[in-house]
């Protein structure tokens, strides 16, 4: 009897701690559905408006093109880069290794206000201060850390002897990277993919500054229609944000197993 | 796709690290098709020397040859050898079957051919069945079999081992033992195989070398090695052996008398050719060479029984005596009502077979 109380009370817990989590987003999404033009809660009355005009508002949709171009864009560079630091910090010593991890991680400790302001200063100098390049150079710079980290997590847990097994049955230096270590480095670079990715798209503070008319992000794009409009397509836009990530997630889950690709689980 | 397998010569090879030496000048000859242990305690440079047989050391200096051809220089991936190690590193992103195939997809051999040789190699090893399993739905004698048969499929020009039924129970090993036996006799393929523990290196090698702290103490037969050991740490390192620190006292026609803390032991002259009196040696005598004496008085050692251990075949006795290292004797008796008729702490007297022990002057120690 003691038991059961103790998972019981275990489990409120857990659903108390949840709920607290979830409650803004779901009081955003009872807003999405009012009919009057006022973020009010609870609604009146219940209506779908405001999901057609999230769905058909040009800003909204020049936004979600730029976030989407943005976010495609960072996912591949910042794994790139991220993967291939991350195997030579591994790999190799080298002076000034140290140094080299703090600077790479520094985007960590610097706030994005002060990286925005830096890049949009920087990037005017050169002219580039108008382009989807200075966004994605930006977005690359926050999300390295954790891209990093990631593939790093998962090159520790490759043994290099499957390395040196394969050289010795003839595999040359690119034949085990390509056969061998960047298979088993998979599921590493496939969470970075999935952290540059999200946190790229979701990205607000810095890209304030480096975004301009027409490049703007969506988050960005939101940000200034709530500036001018206090009405419900905000909250809209946001339930169809956070439908269509967790649809992501379920898919990718179903399909990859997010437990084994994120490494939270082991491969059995 | 059968090759006669290379003769493997390793040339004054050294391997040093910054201020420490692994392996010190060592040369010596692997013939083609035969099987070499490198037996020794860990530290002992012989993982050293098979990775730079494999090539993925280099030699400080020294040369290695494969079939006569100068492989020193030549990268681990042009030097086609079969690698097992001792956690099989079998690629689990691959089944059993594509693991097989992985070298002859390297050496961009025929797909048809590939096929036909990994189901010939399954049925060396005995897991067709297993083909698509992976690594991970395998047992660890399973994983070991895929392992040396991914190593022999290429041909190699030797088959290197480092230590690989370490990470196996007691009766697989022995099992396992049998098995890479049989392979390597079957598909006649030069062996060298690492590992610490002496009783498998008797068993499997043709030849053994014994290794430490970076030298080879003695390369011969196993027989050889375990009759006759050229020097101390060879005799102590393989099998039980009781060692009694003895000083030399006398020559006498064709024997040499030699005086320990409590007795003596009278040995032939040969065994200590050159030796004078005063010199400090030790005497080594293998369990199976010593015996008990009828009557206490007739021996010239005698000692206290300390223990018997019951060995199921035979049983150990342990004898107390003060010029013994750790100061006890050990004895293997087939004599399984020994402890009635010398109980614990009794007097025994004790005779050995001087013809063979083997005698060695305190300054060949190490």
């Amino acid at each position: 009897m003691r038991t059961k109380l103790a998972s019981f009370a275990g489990k409120a817990v857990v659903v108390l701690l949840l709920g607290f989590i979830l409650l803004p987003a779901l009081v955003v999404a009872v807003v999405a559905f009012n009919q009057a033009s006022l973020i009010s809660f609870p609604p009146q009355e219940l209506s779908l408006r405001w999901f057609v005009r999230a769905l058909t508002y040009r800003d909204f949709q020049k936004g979600f093109y730029n976030s989407v171009i943005v976010m495609c864009a960072t996912a591949v560079v910042s794994v790139v880069i991220g993967g291939t630091f991350a195997y030579v910090i591994d790999r190799y010593t080298f002076a000034g290794k140290k140094l080299l991890e703090a600077v790479l991680s520094s985007s960590l400790v610097i706030p994005y206000f002060t990286i925005g302001i830096g890049f949009l200063i920087f990037t005017s100098q050169i002219g580039l201060h108008r382009t989807y390049a200075v966004i994605v150079l930006t977005h690359v710079v926050l999300v390295l850390p954790f891209v990093l980290r990631s593939v790093y997590v998962s090159l520790r847990g490759l043994d290099q002897r499957l390395e040196l097994a394969a050289a010795g049955l003839g595999a040359s230096p690119w034949q085990v990277l390509v056969t061998i270590t960047l298979p088993l480095m998979t599921p590493g670079l496939f969470a970075g993919v999935l952290f540059a990715a999200i946190l790229s798209f979701n990205e607000f503070t810095a890209s304030i500054f480096i975004t301009a008319q027409g490049t703007q992000t969506l988050p960005v794009a939101m940000y200034n229609y709530v500036r001018e409009y206090a009405d419900p397509s905000m909250a809209a836009l946001s339930v169809i944000f956070f439908v269509l990530t967790t649809v992501l997630l379920v898919l990718m889950n179903m399909s990859l197993g997010l437990g084994k690709v994120l490494a939270i689980v082991e491969r059995e | 796709m059968t090759k006669v397998s290379s003769t493997v010569r390793v040339d004054k090879v050294v391997k040093r690290f910054g201020a420490h030496t692994a392996l010190h000048e060592t040369t010596l000859t692997i013939e083609s098709g035969s099987f070499m242990a490198l037996l020794g305690p860990s530290g002992c440079g012989k993982s050293t020397l098979l990775n730079m047989i494999a090539g993925f050391l280099s030699p400080t200096s020294g040369s290695i040859y494969f079939d006569g051809t100068d492989v020193t220089q030549v990268p681990p991936y042009r030097r086609r050898v079969g690698m097992v190690f001792q956690n099989y590193a079998l690629f689990p992103h691959m089944t059993v079957a594509q693991n097989l195939a992985y070298g002859l997809k390297m050496q961009r051999v025929a797909r048809a051919t590939i096929e036909s040789e990994v189901r010939r190699i399954l049925d060396v090893i005995k897991l067709a069945r297993f083909a698509d399993r992976y690594p991970r739905q395998l047992s660890g004698g399973q994983q070991q079999r895929v392992a040396i048969g991914r190593a022999v499929i290429i041909n190699p020009h030797v088959l290197l081992l480092d230590e690989p039924l370490s990470a196996l129970d007691k009766n697989l090993r022995a099992n396992m033992q049998v098995e890479i036996k049989d392979i390597q006799a079957r598909l006649g393929i030069t062996t060298v195989f690492v590992t610490h523990d002496q009783s498998e290196a008797l068993s499997l090698a043709d030849r053994l070398a014994v290794m430490s702290e970076g030298r080879v103490r003695q390369l011969a037969s196993p027989a050889e090695i375990y009759e006759k050991p050229a020097n101390a740490f060879v005799a102590s390192f393989l099998g039980d052996i009781t060692r009694l620190d003895a000083v030399v006292d006398t020559h006498r026609g064709d024997e040499i008398r030699l005086k320990t803390e409590d007795g003596f032991v009278v040995v032939p002259k040969e065994k200590l050719a050159g030796s004078r009196p005063g010199d400090r040696c030790n005497v080594f005598i293998r369990p199976e060479d010593i015996f008990i004496t009828p009557t206490v008085e007739e021996a010239s050692i005698t000692g206290q029984v300390q223990m018997y251990v019951y060995q199921g075949s035979h049983v150990d006795l342990y004898v107390a005596n003060p010029s013994a290292q750790e100061g006890t004797l050990l004895l293997r008796l087939s004599d399984t009502g020994a402890a009635q008729k010398w109980p614990v702490g009794s007097r025994i007297g004790l005779g050995y077979r001087a013809g063979k022990v083997h005698v060695f002057g305190e300054e060949h120690a190490q």
